[in-house]
């Protein structure tokens, strides 16, 4: 049984506009293990983005901790001053983001970039510094790494650009490293190798990852448990299997709905409506007004997260014992049906 | 790099050229010739336009003029005891040059102190006061700065001279004293400066540190001042700069008043004397300099701008 | 948790009103207009803006307190004629250099007509002599005594100093002085020393100070009624008057006027050509066309805007002759006048403005909803008129009043170097010029024109920066 190294619970965070409180992350509970990855998946404004950056302490000025607690380490990030997460910024938990274009400082040589990192971290020498960059660089298989390090991002390729970001980020060997959407740019082969290139990283380096995207593709190959996130809550949770191939939540079943596979028959169903406003967020269950399996009950309460396996959650009135049976569309039946064979 | 400032030399010398040309022959459609005073008789008149070979056909006086540009003679000014222009320019040149610099040097740099300030402590006292003095800044014209310093200052307060003064050892302006004079005056001129650089600056940052790659640096753990020192700062500055080159043309037009108020004996005078009385080869010199000083402010910036941002740099020197 | 079972019922879900926008869809100027409205800065420029235009389109309509009586239309460029109780047309030179004088303000002491001068005891006692032979004679310093005597007065101003003037307990103007040769002290009525051709009476002025500079000249500072020297006190000029009797009052609104048209002018010649330029460039953008025009503004744009104005006006006079030659009506000077310096202001300002339309119409030309436009058929003239010139209208409204002040600004600059508009014409460029030359006597006459040339052109930058902040679409 792995370790836990991180625990969320019920977080909540709000951001204070002139328009009033938006709730951006309204009640989020889950667990990071040592060496998984878990992929978070949701739609944009989900709150996807601001779970992880209150993780990391980079909530930007008008965001707030409203309720719940993340412990790493036996510490509690959310009561943790400023100047104490800066040694596990970088160090013990690191980041990298969506667009490799913009994520490098374009006015100072990569070598620069990558040696800060290091030297802020850990006490070495210059050589020192430069030459574990060196090794960085080669770890994220750039060829000809020691000329590259006097080079400037503008040098480089997107694809290349963003392998240098995971070696930036991987350069203190954090235990987690968090990914938001970070193949989201690129184009489809260079996705591949960097989902590779950071597959292969997590087996070496034996650390978490954390790997944002709205791409459910993605999340088929690195993902060892998703968490579905729909309007600030994790709505479903579970292993890579249990999702694809055993969902609960209505929210889970319009997206493996939307996305065709090889077996796909019939129509694609799009989840009508849009997402709702987070400056007033709906009592009760978020997706009721867009599921057409909603209950009265959905527009009163919030349902908790129901148990269906040891490791499989999901927040749906649906699993209480008093609701009437439904039958999935059609895709989920013919993907359930998979299920066994696929978890024997 | 080395390329790139041979091309741009070119140009520059390229453009003189088309200047001086363009000023001649534009020149020739002025009306009257420098000798139409009335005390002057016909005949007189005859003897000094031939003096000065403006009888001969236009293109025969610009190739002669063009070669003694080359060997440094720009033609005598007619109304001022045929002293040589190139002498009298060179000799208002410093004042005026003195004064400007100064007032962009400083301008520029309390403008990107104070603009970083507006931004890393944005929506508090410090940047509306930043805004506040930048809006001022750009809707108080020079010389009513000029006229309201020198009523208060000079005149109520006496803290400060009225005119400027070169520094003169015989009448006793030292080195010290002449550069309390260019005080008031350049500062006249710097406060537009201060106010552009200013709110140009604090617009840059503010984007800047919104940017991905701040996040990403906030991400790896450097704290607030070493973030903006190492990462942001210097990417802001960088359309900063580009914005020098229009304002020394500001400054030029400011210095014509300034020059006025406070009695510096600058390229102004001589100019304003020479289009009212139509000193050809002065006209001709002074906006050669005019031209000039702007050209080589233009160059100075695109040379900073390839300094500092490295992707100019190396565009220029790759094959 | 007790729920009732009843809870657990199918419900209608509203698909239809899942789809429906859930805030209101305002139109792209309505949510600019709303943004700009927020802006406190923005509103207060935009108040004092409404403000002064409005001033400055009724003030000069009708000079305050004075017509001119003789029946004729008062003109701001000319002197106003006015009689006085015999009928008789009052002098210019009584009405030339005026400090102004509010009614109702003057009573708190600011706006009361009063200048502080300084002038030499000479003027102070004796004043200004008749022409006459005699008198050229005995202005001559050897002739002092002589002078004295004539004048029936007890001392030489050049033999006192001052030391105060003030009225006693029954309400007489004396004179305290000090005779230079002895020292002595004296106490006199400023009746008895002062001659009767000084217009410095008692009840006309005030004393201030008595400084002597290092040449040994006694210069007295005293604060005169000017209105009351010059035996007009019954008249009213709310700014004052300037050296040809001009009211400023009238001339500063009508500046305020001349200085608006000349800016929109110039912005309007600049923009237009700017606009047609670069949209131009811009739609036969990376073709031999574009590249060519570009090319020629670099050229015109790296000679400083100085040099090309120079020359321009350097060489007015044919210019103004062919302007004359193509008007249909035949053109006064200061008409002319008017019209160079707005092609003057207008010469490099169009360079700017060319650039920007054509980068946005670069950049637009190849945005995913143009290309969907044209792939449904639309035409190019369609396609400019419906899609890039609303996106380009914000911008372009930001850049021009942003260059409204610089115009002002710069048409002031002109004049006072003497290259804008002659006098009698009233604009704030030829008001501060003026005002500078008497910046030592009266300092409102700079400071008045001065100070509303800087609201407007505060009021206009703060308007400007909340446009472009509420017509930005990042902020959105």
């Amino acid at each position: 049984m792995k370790d836990k190294i991180l625990e969320v619970k019920d977080l909540e965070v709000s951001f204070r506009t002139y328009a009033g409180d938006v709730q951006a992350v309204r009640g989020s509970t889950f667990d990071l293990y040592e060496g998984e990855t878990l992929a978070i998946v949701g739609e944009s404004g989900s709150g996807k983005s601001v779970t992880v950056k209150a993780i990391m302490g980079l909530l930007a000025t008008n965001g707030y901790y409203k309720n719940g607690s993340i412990m790493f380490e036996g510490n509690e990030i959310t009561e943790m001053k400023e100047r104490d997460m800066h040694s596990i910024r970088g160090n013990k938990i690191a980041m990298i983001f969506q667009d490799p274009m913009t994520s490098l400082d374009p006015t100072m040589t990569v070598g620069k970039q990558l040696t800060e990192t290091i030297k802020l971290h850990h006490d070495v020498t210059k050589k020192e510094a430069h030459d574990r960059a060196v090794n960085l660089i080669e770890l994220v298989e750039i060829p000809e790494p020691a000329s590259r390090m006097k080079q400037y991002p503008h040098q480089f390729s997107g694809g290349m650009r963003q392998r240098i970001v995971i070696a930036m980020a991987l350069a203190c060997e954090p235990r987690i490293l968090i990914a938001d959407e970070p193949t989201t740019a690129l184009d489809v082969t260079i996705q591949a190798q960097i989902i590779e290139l950071m597959n292969d990283l997590k087996e070496k380096l034996g650390v978490a990852v954390i790997f944002i995207t709205h791409d459910l593709g993605v999340v088929a190959n690195v993902a060892d448990r998703v968490a579905v996130m729909y309007a600030g809550r994790i709505v479903e949770i579970g292993t890579s299997n249990e999702i694809f191939y055993n969902p609960y939540h209505p929210y889970t079943w319009g997206l493996m709905t939307s996305m065709p596979d090889l077996e796909t028959e019939g129509k694609l169903l799009a989840i009508p409506g849009t997402p709702p406003n987070l400056l007033h967020p709906p009592v009760g269950d978020a997706f009721a007004l867009r599921s057409e399996y909603a209950m009265e009950i959905d527009f009163e309460e919030a349902p908790p997260l129901f148990k269906i396996s040891e490791t499989h959650y999901a927040a749906t009135w649906l699993l209480h014992e008093y609701a009437p049976k439904v039958t999935p569309p059609a895709i989920i039946v013919k993907r359930k049906e998979r299920f066994s064979e696929v978890s024997e | 790099m080395v390329r790139y400032t041979i091309q741009r030399i070119a140009l520059i010398v390229l453009t003189l050229f088309l200047i001086l040309t363009i000023n001649f022959f534009l020149l020739r459609l002025m009306p009257g010739t420098p000798f139409d005073n009335p005390k002057i008789t016909q005949a007189q008149k005859e003897l000094m336009m031939r003096k000065y070979n403006l009888n001969d056909p236009p293109f025969v006086q610009y190739t002669r003029y063009l070669k003694g540009v080359l060997h440094g003679d720009m033609g005598v000014s007619f109304k001022l005891q045929d002293q040589p222009v190139t002498e009298l320019i060179l000799s208002k040149l410093p004042h005026t040059v003195k004064i400007g610099a100064q007032a962009l040097a400083f301008g520029v740099i309390v403008g990107i102190i104070f603009g970083a300030l507006a931004a890393i402590y944005r929506n508090s006292g410090i940047d509306h006061a930043v805004t506040i003095l930048g809006v001022l800044g750009v809707s108080i014209p020079s010389f009513v700065l000029a006229a309201f310093f020198q009523y208060f200052l000079c005149a109520k307060l006496g803290w400060f001279p009225f005119l400027y003064s070169p520094v003169n050892l015989d009448k006793g302006i030292t080195l010290w004293k002449s550069f309390y004079s260019t005080i008031l005056p350049s500062f006249s001129l710097a406060l537009f400066v201060i106010s552009s650089t200013m709110r140009y600056m604090r617009s840059e940052l503010v984007e800047v540190l919104n940017s991905d790659y701040i996040l990403l640096a906030r991400a790896k753990g450097l704290n607030k001042s070493q973030v903006i020192v190492r990462h942001a700062l210097r990417n802001a500055m960088i359309p900063v700069v580009t914005i020098i080159a229009p304002m020394a043309i500001g400054l030029m037009t400011g210095s014509l008043i300034i020059e006025r108020f406070y009695g510096v004996p600058g390229l102004s005078s001589l100019m304003v004397n020479a289009v009212n009385t139509n000193d050809y080869f002065l006209i001709l010199g002074v906006n050669m300099f005019y031209s000039l000083l702007f050209i080589v402010v233009v160059l100075i910036v695109d040379l900073l701008y390839g300094i500092i941002d490295p992707r100019i740099r190396l565009k220029g020197g790759e094959a | 948790m007790n729920i009732s079972k009843g809870k657990f019922v199918f419900t209608k879900s509203d698909t239809a009103a899942a789809e429906k926008l859930s805030a209101v869809s305002l139109s792209f100027w309505q949510d600019a207009w709303r943004r700009l409205k927020l802006n406190k800065a923005a509103m207060f420029g935009l108040g004092i803006l409404i403000i002064i235009l409005l001033v400055a389109i009724i003030a000069p309509t009708r000079m305050v307190n004075q017509k001119n009586e003789d029946g004729t239309v008062y003109k701001y460029d000319a002197a106003p004629i006015i009689l006085d109780e015999d009928g008789v047309e009052i002098a210019k030179e009584r009405l030339a250099f005026l400090p102004p004088r509010v009614p109702g303000l003057e009573k708190i002491g600011i706006f009361d007509g009063v200048a502080q001068i300084e002038i030499g005891s000479y003027d102070l006692v004796i004043g200004v002599l008749p022409k006459t032979i005699e008198f050229n004679d005995l202005r001559k310093i050897t002739n002092k005594q002589a002078l004295i005597d004539k004048l029936g007065i007890p001392y030489h101003p050049y033999d006192i100093n001052f030391k105060s003037v003030y009225e006693d307990e029954n309400d007489v103007l004396m004179a305290d002085i000090i005779i230079v040769k002895t020292g002595e002290e004296v106490t006199i009525t400023f009746d008895e020393l002062s001659s009767e051709y000084t217009k410095y009476q008692q009840g006309n002025f005030e004393f201030v100070k008595s400084t002597i500079d290092k040449y040994g000249i006694e210069m007295i500072k005293i604060k005169a009624d000017y209105y009351e020297i010059k035996n007009i006190k019954n008249l009213y000029f709310w700014f004052g008057t300037d050296k040809l009797a001009l009211d400023i009052w009238t001339r500063v609104w009508i500046g305020v006027r001349v200085s608006l048209i000349i800016a929109f002018a110039s912005l309007i010649i600049d923009f237009t050509l700017g606009i047609i330029y670069g949209t131009i460039a811009g739609f036969y953008g990376g073709r031999m066309l574009d590249t060519v025009m570009m090319r020629f503004t670099e050229i015109i744009g790296s000679i400083p805007a100085l040099v090309l104005m120079i020359i321009f006006l350097a060489i007015q006079d044919p210019i103004s002759a062919a302007i004359n030659s193509i008007s249909p009506v035949p053109l006064t000077v200061p008409v002319i006048r008017l019209i160079i310096l707005i092609l003057a202001m207008s010469l490099t300002g169009w360079i700017g403005v060319a650039r920007v339309v054509r980068a946005q119409i670069l950049k637009l030309r190849d945005l995913e909803y143009v290309l969907a436009s044209r792939t449904l058929g639309a035409s190019k003239a369609r396609l400019m008129t419906k899609h890039l010139f609303p996106n380009i209208i914000g911008q372009i409204v930001v850049m021009a009043t942003f260059t409204i002040p610089g115009a002002i600004f710069y048409e002031a600059f002109l004049t006072f170097i003497g290259l804008g508009l002659p006098i009698p014409m009233a604009s704030l460029g030829v008001l501060v010029k003026d005002g500078y030359e008497a910046i030592q006597t009266i300092p409102e006459m700079l400071l008045i024109p001065a100070l509303i040339m800087v609201m407007l052109m505060l009021s206009i930058n703060l308007l400007a920066n909340g446009l472009r902040d509420a017509l930005d679409p990042r902020m959105r």
